[in-house]
């Protein structure tokens, strides 16, 4: 399912238009991202937390060459699925 | 959830009800793509999958039963590259740089240790760099990749120090907390240490003798510090003392050089223009950020100490910098040519430090 076909989806069950869906869309993911870039987490019930993890910084070998670099500490975004969800699709 | 209809509601298009509803819809719209396509892409966001996972054998935790879990299947979520971004802004500067042998990174100035494996004796490290602190007295020495801005590092670092291998929490800890008990009125320092993936296997004789013989190492710090004390040097107080001998380690060649580059004295300055006294935890960045608005500016603050600094990455805390006036250098934090100007001429200085 691509993003138009999320929001042709969401237009038809909402009633709304798809210029309104997609507004309102891109709203909620800029909201979205906004929150997790502050690293709160976001917890949506029945479907799943969206987290920030701090992942340290680590050394590396090239196995070819044998040449260590040091991979910098990163921040990402982490989805964990309700259990419901994870059910869902067993 | 309640928040992000909050926040959609705020601008004042939409009202409660709608937003709430479009949450919920949006979710559900969600779990109904990933059933019909396995796969729902969200522009901006991410993508949501569903990974199909191989039946493997397993224990049961409880009765010590083999059981076979099944195959099935799991919602993977990858965020949109603009979100990653987004998330990783704070560490967004840092690059991967390559590694020198026998390199030794160590950061006096927060009293930060930051281990570095050798590849294969990652768990003598930690103590090893105790050693080193500890023979060089108060020297500090950071190696070419320290061009990451370590001390900037090390305080993002603090607070997750314990997502370490827990063997080497083992031997880490108690430096640090000595230092704890030691300083009560500063910020417990903590020692950090890099993960190791590229062990190539861990040396256990090693991890026992540096567990006995840590209490050891401790109280003879501890003695040594007190002793210290007594005689009362103030300018040091960041430095680790102990003299012990260390049978293990080897003097590497990079050791041997940190003795060059031994940090100037706290010098006393009677400028008439601003000074900024260097504290625990600040680096030439930070300052440059306070001050000028773009850390790239640092180092147009190292050039006007250069008499001072000798290592723009090792500044001994208590040193008084003076900071140039904004009209010396092009310091508009606004204009990017300056910005890129001062990152170009920061790496140069840098580079004399590899």
């Amino acid at each position: 399912m691509t993003n138009k076909e999320l929001i042709t989806e969401l237009s038809e069950r909402l009633g709304w238009t798809q210029i309104k869906v997609s507004e309102v869309l891109a709203e909620t993911i800029e909201q979205m991202n906004t929150k997790l870039a502050e690293n709160a987490s976001i917890t949506i019930p029945n479907f799943g937390v969206f987290q920030t993890r701090k992942k340290s910084e680590r050394i590396s070998v090239n196995p070819q060459t044998q040449q260590r670099f040091l991979v910098p500490p990163k921040i990402s975004v982490n989805f964990k699925p309700s259990t419901i969800l994870k059910e869902k699709y067993k | 959830m309640q928040d992000l209809i909050d926040l959609l509601t705020s601008d004042g298009t939409l009202t409660k009800e709608e937003a709430e509803k479009f949450v919920i819809e949006f979710f559900s719209v969600i779990e109904q793509g990933l059933s019909k396509d396995e796969l729902v892409k969200i522009k901006d966001f991410g993508t949501f999958k569903l990974t199909p996972i191989q039946e493997r054998e397993s224990i049961d935790v409880n009765t010590q039963e083999k059981i076979i879990i099944p195959a099935h299947r799991r919602v993977s979520f990858l965020p949109a590259q603009i979100l990653k971004n987004l998330v990783n802004k704070p560490f967004a500067h840092f690059e991967t740089t390559p590694l020198n042998d026998g390199i030794v990174l160590e950061n006096v100035e927060q009293e930060v240790a930051f281990g570095n494996n050798n590849g294969e004796d990652s768990l003598k490290e930690d103590d090893e760099k105790d050693l080193h602190e500890d023979k060089n007295d108060t020297v500090t020495f950071i190696p070419a990749n320290a061009k990451n801005d370590l001390s900037d590092l090390t305080e993002k670092e603090a607070p997750h120090s314990d997502q370490k291998q827990p063997i080497a929490t083992t031997t880490n800890n108690q430096p640090a907390n000595f230092d704890e008990r030691r300083s009560s009125d500063d910020k417990p320092p903590i020692d950090i240490s890099t993960e190791s993936k590229s062990n190539k296997k861990p040396k256990r004789p090693f991890l026992w003798l540096y567990i006995t013989m840590a209490p050891f190492m401790i109280l003879v710090v501890i003695f040594a510090y007190n002793f210290y004390k007594a005689k009362d040097h103030p300018a040091k107080e960041d430095i680790e003392e102990s003299a012990i001998p260390k049978p293990i380690q080897k003097p590497s060649p990079a050791i041997l050089d940190t003795l060059s580059h031994e940090p100037t004295p706290p010098v006393d300055s009677v400028y008439s223009v601003k000074t900024v006294k260097m504290i625990r935890g600040k680096t030439l960045r930070l300052i440059a950020l306070d001050e000028f608005g773009s850390r790239e500016f640092w180092v147009y603050i190292y050039l006007k100490n250069k008499d001072k600094i000798k290592n723009p990455d090792v500044v001994p805390v208590g040193l008084e910098l003076v900071l140039p006036r904004k009209t010396e250098y092009a310091m508009d934090a606004k204009n990017p040519e300056d910005v890129a100007k001062a990152k170009k001429l920061g790496d140069e200085e840098m580079k004399k430090f590899w």
